[in-house]
């Protein structure tokens, strides 16, 4: 089947192709989870290097729980940031004090030089200020406003309640708002406000 | 949405504009993994069969050709049986120097040959 095919499959069904054998299945569920893996483990870690480890890593336990998966008990997103979180918050125990990454790459070619510029500087400030966020602050934060989930998905991957998820992303956003409130007209805040 | 909220969405905009795409090498770690670790899932491919009596004894005696030959002689042999030609009588009896031979089979008590006996 051409992997163009597989587009409208779901994750899960990709995942149990790929249990079954599947060599597609392997090739979709790569393109499809590892940006989305790889994004998302950069904004917890802010360091390249290890967000790509976490990536290789979370990926590869994904593969080999593959054969035991079990249809509908999880979303495989759910169960893939729930161990994007686990392995990040090992690395961060490892690597207190570890600068950060130089500004994020430009990736949107329709954006001019100078609001690239501007966007690069706010993604960094962002970046940098959530690193100074405690680790569920700053999960929640990135998963409820960056990666955009659902309050219900928050509360099943960090394994608490809607209403403790809703308690962390008003406090992270409260200490991010003090952070980069400093910030907003090197930033260009101003202009889109 | 609070005014505050707006604020902040600014930056998360720029994050989710400026996310980290991972390069081919990671992609090219990751597929590798994928494929390393389904070939290790992958069904075990059927095992052969362990060989039967039949195909023992098909082997042994060195396959279809020679079952082929084996046949032959059966059906050779059996029609023998059912009509031998005239010649065969006097063959036997040239070599056994008699038209028949009788084997006497008294279990206990050995195996008496005689000759002449039909």
């Amino acid at each position: 089947m051409p992997l163009d095919a597989m587009s409208d499959i779901s994750d899960e069904d990709l995942l149990l192709r790929f249990a079954a054998g599947n060599a597609e299945a392997a090739q979709v569920l790569t393109l499809r989870l590892t940006p989305r893996v790889y994004a998302h483990a950069y904004r917890l870690l802010g360091i390249t290097a290890d967000a790509e480890d976490v990536t290789q890593e979370a990926l590869l336990r994904l593969w080999r729980i593959a054969p035991d998966w079990r249809r509908g008990e999880a979303r495989v997103t759910t169960w893939l940031y729930r161990v994007v979180a686990n392995l990040c918050t090992d690395r961060r125990r490892q690597m207190r004090g570890v600068a950060m990454d130089a500004i994020p790459e430009p990736i949107d070619d329709s954006l001019s030089a100078a609001e690239t510029l501007q966007q690069q500087s706010r993604a960094h400030a962002l970046q940098e200020a959530l690193g100074h966020l405690p680790d569920r602050q700053r999960q929640a934060v990135v998963l409820r406003h960056i990666d955009g989930l659902a309050n219900p998905e928050i509360a099943e991957i960090m394994e608490i309640g809607v209403e403790a998820v809703e308690s962390l992303t008003a406090r992270g956003k409260r200490a991010l708002r003090a952070i980069l409130l400093d910030k907003k007209e090197e930033l260009g805040y101003l202009d889109d406000a | 949405m609070t005014h505050k909220d707006d604020d902040l969405d600014v930056f998360f905009d720029a994050s989710r504009k400026t996310a980290r795409i991972p390069s081919q090498a990671l992609m090219a770690r990751v597929l590798a993994d994928a494929q390393a670790t389904q070939a290790g899932h992958a069904p075990v491919p059927q095992r052969k069969q362990a060989s039967s009596y039949w195909q023992d004894f098909l082997r042994a005696i060195g396959g279809w050709p020679a079952m082929a030959g084996l046949a032959t002689a059966t059906v050779a042999g059996v029609w023998l049986g059912v009509s031998p030609p005239g010649v065969l009588p006097e063959a036997t009896q040239t070599y056994f120097g008699t038209s028949g031979v009788v084997i006497d089979a008294d279990i206990g008590l050995g195996l008496d040959l005689t000759e002449g006996a039909s």
